[in-house]
């Protein structure tokens, strides 16, 4: 066998390819999820809360930001009721 | 109007389902592309899904007027198998086989060890020349196209063909010898 024979036989035989039978499927049903995922809103309430459970210092956070917006609040009503 | 083009529509207006005709039609000269450019039978299939996951995500940006969707398919392709290529550890000399009685047409080690070879030769092309060479001897696509997904003149893919090609006769004879 020559080698060119050798490099035509090579040549078929990198030509062959098997892909498994459920690559369509598998790729289909990861692009459904991708879909779903889509449309899916970027953070609903329940999930929100649900992550704002498990993190202490988002709660601090929040019990902070709401503490300081009352405060301004009453300031503001306390400067406008002696104005 | 092609047929690609009106499936490639119906997916923009919202049927998933469609890309499944598209995915039939270019599995396997994708997967087997990326097999001969990564080198890699194991892996190929994971970076076709990602190939396809990928088109599927940017299928708006897609341009008919530009390109055939082949051609643009085939660049993810290509773009996606030099990413795996920078991932990938060398092959070691020590994964080569053992030589062979290459003179005796009757010995299969033999046949598979050219086979495997002629692997080795390729993979230790360039990754540009390995790229140009299996898109023209693999998948017998045009010089225009090659030209197209390389982002090169006709010229330089012409050039690194026949580099390629030199490089991998060369290769042959000096590890099996001339095996007339």
């Amino acid at each position: 066998m020559t080698i060119t024979e050798r490099y035509r036989a090579w040549k078929e035989q990198k030509k062959q390819i098997e892909v498994s039978q459920d690559f369509a499927k598998k790729l289909m049903s990861r692009l459904y999820q991708h879909e779903q995922a889509k449309s899916k809103p970027w953070l609903d309430s329940q999930q929100f809360f649900g992550w704002l459970s498990g993190h202490f210092w988002a709660k601090a956070g929040l019990a902070l930001a709401a503490a300081i917006i009352g405060f301004v609040r009453f300031v503001i009503i306390f400067c406008a009721a002696l104005g | 109007m092609t047929e690609e083009i009106r499936i490639i529509r119906q997916v923009l207006n919202g049927h998933t389902d469609s890309f499944e005709l598209l995915v039939q039609r270019y599995q396997k000269p994708i997967v087997r592309m990326i097999r001969n450019i990564t080198g890699d039978s194991q892996a190929c299939e994971d970076i076709g899904q990602d190939v396809f996951f990928t088109a599927y995500k940017k299928l708006a940006s897609f341009d008919s007027a530009r390109s055939k969707f082949s051609t643009w398919l085939f660049t993810i392709a290509k773009n996606k198998s030099l990413n795996a290529l920078k991932r990938k550890r060398p092959i070691s000399l020590a994964e080569m086989p053992e030589k062979a009685d290459y003179h005796n047409p009757g010995d299969k080690l033999a046949q598979k060890e050219v086979v495997a070879e002629f692997d080795k030769a390729l993979q230790d092309l360039p990754k540009r020349q390995r790229m140009a060479f299996v898109l023209a001897e693999f998948e017998e696509l045009p010089y225009e196209e090659i030209a197209q997904i390389e982002g090169v003149r006709i010229g330089t893919i012409k050039s690194r063909i026949n580099r390629a090609r030199k490089k991998l006769a060369a290769a042959m004879k000096s590890r099996t010898g001339d095996i007339q």
